[in-house]
């Protein structure tokens, strides 16, 4: 049985990243993001020294008392303007990294991003009637309308998307995708007739436009701490779900013959991955590529056993959108570019360049 | 075959998703106007903010001012205070000597809530709801910020006043405050009794066929009462006092005079009004009585409303107000 005492040789331990021990790479990964989060903390539109910034958070963490030689609005900047829009550009990263492995894993299709089965116009729709509304939320009050609607709308277009898919008990994945298209059409269009019905149109279709193109819209810690334990329990969901996934790889019939439960898994999946996409969206817009692109070049560089390409996932879409919302709000400042606009243009070509520089041929 | 029992409760709710939602959209456009009224209605100063909340005045003069939005920074120039302001939003253009100020915003309408925060200001001002996103961060970041509410004409004037209290500047707003009724007033007496000619104040023609004009609730229409005319889109307020409606409607109403606001950058050219397909029919065209007036005027809650009502007067009662229009009605600031 050949491929059962296959031993790796020696061309394939010049393979590189693979050979390294799990641990290690993660805990590499992690210190990545670290460092990517200090730079991304230390610009801005005030000028601000790497040095100030750096006491400033390692004050923060409780753990060291610098004495304070800085103005106390740098530290209400970096607090509570900044860290804020970083910590949950993190967390949409990873959110929406782990949400296209699950969805890449389960519907088998290299194209398959987390906004393909309708939580992407589901989002859009909450996140219009949230701004066509009269009654707004109170000033100064916990729940800002926007987020709620949005995950929403998201969670309840999958759920929707599922049952028209589900037929005697199964749900194909051909019939699953076109269901989620048809979706994404008729919402767009309720959107449309939202927007056009609503007596405030004018900020209305202004605000719609800023949030579609995405960015990271958090204003304070609250909604980044619920938002990120929604996304913490959603990998954690995910993690366990890593040997369901790596089965889905033989096919469904495969799968299903080595005695998984192929739909009930099916379902779990959706609802984690809609879970973690609508958690993203609601504080994020609409951001692609970061579901799309992270999954594959994690899989060109560490293979694809879905033990270590979750958590790699998660770390690598975390870094990428830091460093995407980091230049989105660097690069003509003080504008703020969008940072879907800055996902596609810096992940595209990146992407480009792995694929064609593997000698090896690309597997899935 | 199975019936699908999730899925046919899943269609139930999408229903009643749909239901509660256009109930919502009608309902909204009730609700928006009758919130003005009653604040205007209950004190003759403003004491409440956007959001229905009493206003907390400050206890000593600030000194360091951010205005948010284009007409609190024309009433905080009216007013004197251009030594006072530390920051302004991009769209403030009047007057001159704030332009050169820091801006706190871009293009897109996107605030930037760290310069506002280095700029370290003890008074943080804005209008209407129009920075609702930012309102509470702001607050939570330790500023005071005032929202005041929006509403008509007079509502404007109160709030000249409010900016007076808030500023510690009540001598010079009641004098600004005084001179403006005043000059209404004369507006008023000289056009009563004339009869009042049907005036169509347009926005927007960007998409042909489908203008967006000055409906009910929007000061042009305001303004427009003022002065003695009818407009002929005063009965549609939907699209919050800028509705859009069809050449149709224009053409069948047939409007006296034609009033463009738009900038001459961007459709506010009248000589190409006369080359608009079907509209030749309109006596505005025939009678060549389509001019330009500036948006800033017309439509900004400030200070300047007052220019626009004598300009618009001026335009459409020629006989009551001898003399060339002047030149800040056509501007473009």
């Amino acid at each position: 049985m050949k491929i059962a005492t296959h031993k790796p040789d020696l061309k394939e331990l010049r393979g590189g990243v693979r050979v390294l021990p799990a641990p290690i790479l993660l805990l590499a990964l992690s210190c990545l993001l670290l460092i990517v989060i200090l730079l991304a903390a230390s610009f801005g539109s005030v000028p601000i020294p790497l040095g100030t910034i750096m006491q400033i958070l390692m004050n923060g963490t409780g753990l060291f008392h610098f004495a304070r030689q800085w103005d106390l609005t740098a530290e209400i900047i970096v607090w509570q303007v900044r860290m804020p829009v970083v910590i949950g550009a993190a967390l949409v990263g990873a959110a929406l990294a782990v949400a296209g492995v699950l969805f890449q894993g389960m519907l088998r299709n290299p194209l398959a991003d987390p906004y393909l089965i309708g939580s992407s116009s589901g989002a859009a729709l909450g996140a219009a009637i949230a701004f066509v509304l009269p009654f707004d939320v109170v000033f100064g009050s916990f729940f800002p309308l926007t987020p709620i609607l949005a995950f929403a709308g998201a969670m309840l277009t999958v759920m929707l998307v599922y049952s028209i898919a589900r037929v005697g008990g199964q749900t194909p994945v051909v019939t699953l995708l076109l269901a989620g298209v048809v979706m994404n059409a008729v919402l767009v269009a309720f959107q449309t007739l939202i927007l056009t019905l609503s007596p405030h149109a004018q900020f209305g279709v202004q605000a719609l436009f800023n949030w579609l193109s995405g960015g990271i819209a958090v204003t304070s810690w609250s909604q980044v701490v619920i938002v990120g334990i929604i996304i913490l329990v959603g990998m954690l969901f995910a993690l366990m779900l890593s040997t369901v996934l790596d089965a889905f790889g033989l096919g469904e019939e495969s799968a299903a013959h080595l005695g998984m439960h192929v739909e009930r898994y099916k379902l779990l999946i959706i609802i984690v991955g809609s879970m973690l996409t609508a958690a993203a969206v609601s504080i994020s817009g609409l951001i692609g590529f970061v579901g799309l692109v992270t999954p594959h070049v994690m899989r060109l560089i560490l293979g694809p056993r879905h033990r270590l390409l979750l958590p790699t996932s998660a770390l690598g879409g975390a870094i990428f959108l830091v460093l995407a919302d980091l230049l989105a709000r660097v690069v003509i400042a003080p504008a703020v570019l969008p940072v879907g606009v800055f996902t596609a243009l810096v992940g595209a070509p990146f992407f480009l360049i792995l694929l064609r520089s593997n000698k090896r041929e690309y597997r899935w | 075959m199975r019936s699908r029992v999730i899925s046919s409760r899943f269609f139930l709710l999408l229903v009643f998703f749909f239901l509660v939602m256009l109930t919502a959209c009608g309902q909204s456009g009730n609700s928006q106007s009758t919130s003005t009224t009653s604040t205007q209605a209950a004190t003759p100063v403003v004491t409440l903010d956007a959001y229905g909340t009493p206003i907390v005045f400050p206890t000593s003069a600030p000194q360091r001012i951010v205005s948010l939005v284009p007409n609190i920074s024309e009433m905080l120039g009216a007013l004197g205070l251009q030594g006072r302001v530390v920051g302004i939003d991009y769209y403030t253009n009047y007057p001159a000597n704030l332009t050169s100020l820091p801006k706190v915003s871009d293009v897109n309408g996107k605030y930037n809530v760290e310069q506002i925060v280095a700029l370290k200001p003890d008074l943080v001002l804005s209008y209407g709801k129009d920075t609702k996103q930012y309102d509470a961060q702001l607050q939570n970041l330790g500023m005071h910020v005032v929202d005041l509410p929006s509403g008509d004409l007079s509502l404007t004037l109160q709030e000249i006043l409010a900016v007076g209290r808030l500023t510690f500047t009540t001598q010079t707003a009641s004098n600004l405050v005084s001179q403006l009724q005043s000059q209404i007033n004369d507006v008023k007496a000289k056009v009563a009794g004339t009869t009042a000619p049907k005036v169509l104040i347009e926005s927007d023609y960007s998409t042909p066929g489908k203008p967006y004009v000055n409906g009910g609730g929007s000061f042009g229409d305001e303004l427009i009462q003022d002065a003695n005319g009818i407009n002929i889109f005063h009965d549609n307020t939907t699209g919050g006092g800028f509705p859009q409606v069809t050449d149709e409607a224009i053409i069948s109403t047939n409007p006296q005079y034609v009033i463009l606001t738009e900038d001459p950058a961007y459709g506010g050219d009248v000589n190409a009004v006369y080359k608009r397909s079907n509209w030749g029919s309109i006596d505005a065209l025939k009678l060549h009585q389509v001019y330009r007036i500036n948006s800033n005027i017309i439509g900004r809650p400030g200070p300047r409303l007052v220019q626009g009502l004598e300009c618009l007067a001026q335009i459409i009662h020629p006989d009551k107000f001898p003399g060339t229009l002047p030149a800040y009605c056509t501007g473009t600031v």
